[in-house]
């Protein structure tokens, strides 16, 4: 039997000699795990990200907004509020608007007029940085998103100062731009941006404030916080039944499901495309290894009359192939990882302010299936080469002198 | 141990080629060599002298007939047993050498003790011994077989073909490649070889390299037609 170490010795002399292609050979299988590493572990690196941040915004909420010509009204908060799935409830009102900070730059904010009592809840996890939420009476009073105060690290707002901003409201049939000031009462923590709401940018009012304020007839939606996870695909079937094509209904679980499945198609796509980079290896190695073996003919006729049997000399040419999809292979992985960081390195933006930063997840199952499908290839694609140089018959090679 | 070591019976090899033409390489050979000979066989171009020494190798299998080495019948060997069969007890001399250029001449030497498992220490020490036996110096050991003339890379090529110790080996117009003085050189190796204790086979259309044996066997047309004793 030849030992393991010596069948490597005799690949690495034999792929020595013939350097240049050799490197290209390796160059074209190292392709495959570095894209497949590099691609898959970025998109899992934003995926985490994204599913994380949908999550973390809880999944108990649902929110319907009126569809064609249906008006939301407190009726319907009062009927859906006797729902037995429903913990709280909310209306609200909901407009864009634009201000120019102090230091000249102009924001886009989204405004909600909402029960304020419940913004914890909605925005799950949001934490007043200072002031306090104002009492449903005070409807000029607001909370503010982290970023419609601070810009690059400086604070232009404090509690108790007024923001002017400029919202298209509707005069009779007209849209004019009108300018509305509120009182900051209270200032949120940063909470980071999360699809499919920015609180960061956002300013939060009382109910009333909707109407008074910001002139909106009818309620923009509801919120509704359902009373766990588990149960709001009942009630969401319930509102289905309730309203038919009158609302229209999101839950944050469904979002999240539905991008989860984006996502999973997108890396299942990802994954195909690296693995074309996978049959250009196999044809790399394979046309290599031919090549070797017919430029090689006498030399297996030397080693059969030295005693090297068939399986022998098929040995030593798969050794040759699965030599260089292992430095192929390593080369690939590595030069995977640095790329992924440098692709994630760059923010993603996905929808307008809505930006991703994630570290790539390069995990060991996805090097393991770069390094599977490197030596399937490096060895199914030596095979057949290998196998015609065990079949050679020695004679014929040694006659030709 | 048996006396006899080599032995045909009835070996007939016939070549087919594309086209369906058959070509008889050999003819009914009965043939019986003992330990310790030295035997030429001797004929014109393609006669059938390497197919007959190719056939006593089992590099080729006879197309009917026995083959039997060591009183082994190897017609009945599977390919793993051949290789394991000549690799302990045949060493092989081509005309044109053979040797790999791309290893070094300790690398062309080792080659047969890699295959028996032979540990790499032990390796080199055979390697060594091997090439001061055919006359060789130990500073071919790291050269490529090119950075030497024909007569030393006939050497080296010896030196391969009796490193694992075979009692048998098996020459292809050994000298046909050599200017006389390296043929001499080759010859008297050959000579010191059989004389200690290993069987000689030398194939060649030359009169005055089959003198070297005190056996010489005569083949025409793939047929054995005499036999002399010098
Ligand atoms: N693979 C083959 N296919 C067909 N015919 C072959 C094959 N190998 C050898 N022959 C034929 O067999 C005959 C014997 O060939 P062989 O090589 O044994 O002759 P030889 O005596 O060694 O000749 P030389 O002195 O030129 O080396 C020749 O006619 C040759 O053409
Ligand atoms: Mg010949």
């Amino acid at each position: 039997m030849i030992n393991i170490v010596d069948l490597l010795l005799l690949a690495f002399s034999a792929l020595r000699e013939r350097r240049l292609r050799a490197a290209l050979t390796i160059l074209g299988i190292a392709i495959g795990p570095a894209a497949m590493v590099a691609i898959i572990g970025t998109t899992e690196g934003y995926t985490d990200t994204i599913v994380n941040q949908l999550q973390a915004l809880g999944q108990n909420t649902v929110v319907i907004f009126p569809a064609k010509d249906y008006k939301l009204s407190n009726n319907d908060v009062n009927k859906i509020k006797k729902l037995s799935y429903v913990n709280d409830i909310t209306p609200f009102y909901q407009s864009r608007g634009q201000f120019r900070k102090p230091d000249g730059t102009s924001m886009m904010v989204t405004i909600y007029a909402l029960d304020l009592n419940l913004l914890n809840k909605i925005v799950v996890g949001s934490k007043l940085a200072e002031g306090g939420i104002p009492p449903q009476s005070l409807y000029t009073n607001c909370v503010v998103g982290n970023d419609v105060v601070i810009s690059k690290g400086i604070k232009y707002y404090d509690v108790g100062e007024a923001i002017t901003v400029y919202i298209p409201t509707m005069k009779g049939d007209k849209l004019v731009i009108s300018s509305v000031s509120f009182r900051i009462a209270g200032i949120l923590a940063p909470y980071g941006t999360v699809f499919p709401v920015n609180p960061d940018a956002s300013i939060f009012l009382p109910l009333q404030a909707g109407k008074s304020l910001l002139n909106i007839k009818d309620y923009s939606g509801i919120f509704i916080i359902a009373k766990s996870a588990e149960v709001v695909d009942a009630l969401v079937n319930e509102l289905k039944s309730m309203y038919g094509d009158n609302v229209e209904i999101v839950s944050l679980k469904e979002i999240a499901k539905t991008v989860t499945n984006i996502i999973n198609i997108l890396n299942n796509l990802l994954f195909t495309v690296s693995s074309i980079s996978f049959a250009v290896a196999f044809t790399g190695i394979m046309s290599t290894m031919f090549t070797s073996v017919v430029e090689r003919t006498r030399e297996i006729g030397i080693l059969k009359a030295l005693g090297y049997s068939s399986r022998d000399v098929l040995m030593l040419f798969l050794y040759e192939s699965i030599v260089m999809t292992l430095i192929g292979v390593i080369i690939g992985i590595a030069s995977g990882v640095v790329g992924a960081h440098f692709i994630a390195y760059r923010p993603l933006r996905i929808a307008g302010s809505w930006t991703v930063v994630s570290e790539p997840k390069i995990t060991y199952l996805l090097i393991l299936r770069a390094l599977g499908n490197s030596l399937m290839v490096g060895v199914v694609g030596g095979l057949l080469p290998a196998w015609k140089a065990s079949k050679m018959v020695p004679v014929e090679a040694l006659r030709y002198e | 141990m048996s006396d006899e070591v080599i032995r045909l019976v009835n070996v007939s090899k016939v070549y087919v080629s594309a086209g369906g033409v058959q070509t008889w390489a050999l003819r009914n050979i009965n043939l019986l060599i003992r330990r310790g000979e030295m035997i030429s066989i001797m004929g014109p171009s393609g006669h059938g002298k390497s197919t007959l020494l190719y056939v006593i190798g089992t590099l080729e299998r006879p197309t009917s007939g026995k083959v039997f080495i060591d009183n082994v019948d190897t017609t009945l060997l599977n390919d793993e047993e051949l290789s394991k069969l000549r690799n302990s007890k045949i060493g092989f001399v081509f005309q044109q050498y053979n040797l790999i250029n791309r290893m070094t001449v300790e690398e062309n030497i080792e080659l047969p003790l890699i295959k028996l498992g032979i540990p790499r220490s032990k390796r080199k020490e055979l390697v060594r011994d091997a090439l001061l036996k055919v006359g060789g110096e130990l500073s071919w050991l790291n050269k490529r077989p090119v950075q030497l003339s024909g007569g030393q890379q006939q050497r080296v090529a010896i030196a391969r073909a009796l490193v694992a110790n075979p009692p048998i080996i098996l020459c292809d117009e050994p000298t046909g490649a050599l200017d006389s003085k390296s043929s001499e050189v080759v010859l008297n190796i050959l000579k010191k070889l059989n004389n200690l204790g290993h069987t000689v086979v030398i194939v060649t259309h030359d009169p005055n390299v089959a003198s070297i044996a005190r056996r010489l066997i005569l083949i025409r047309d793939g047929s054995i037609i005499g036999e002399k004793f010098i």
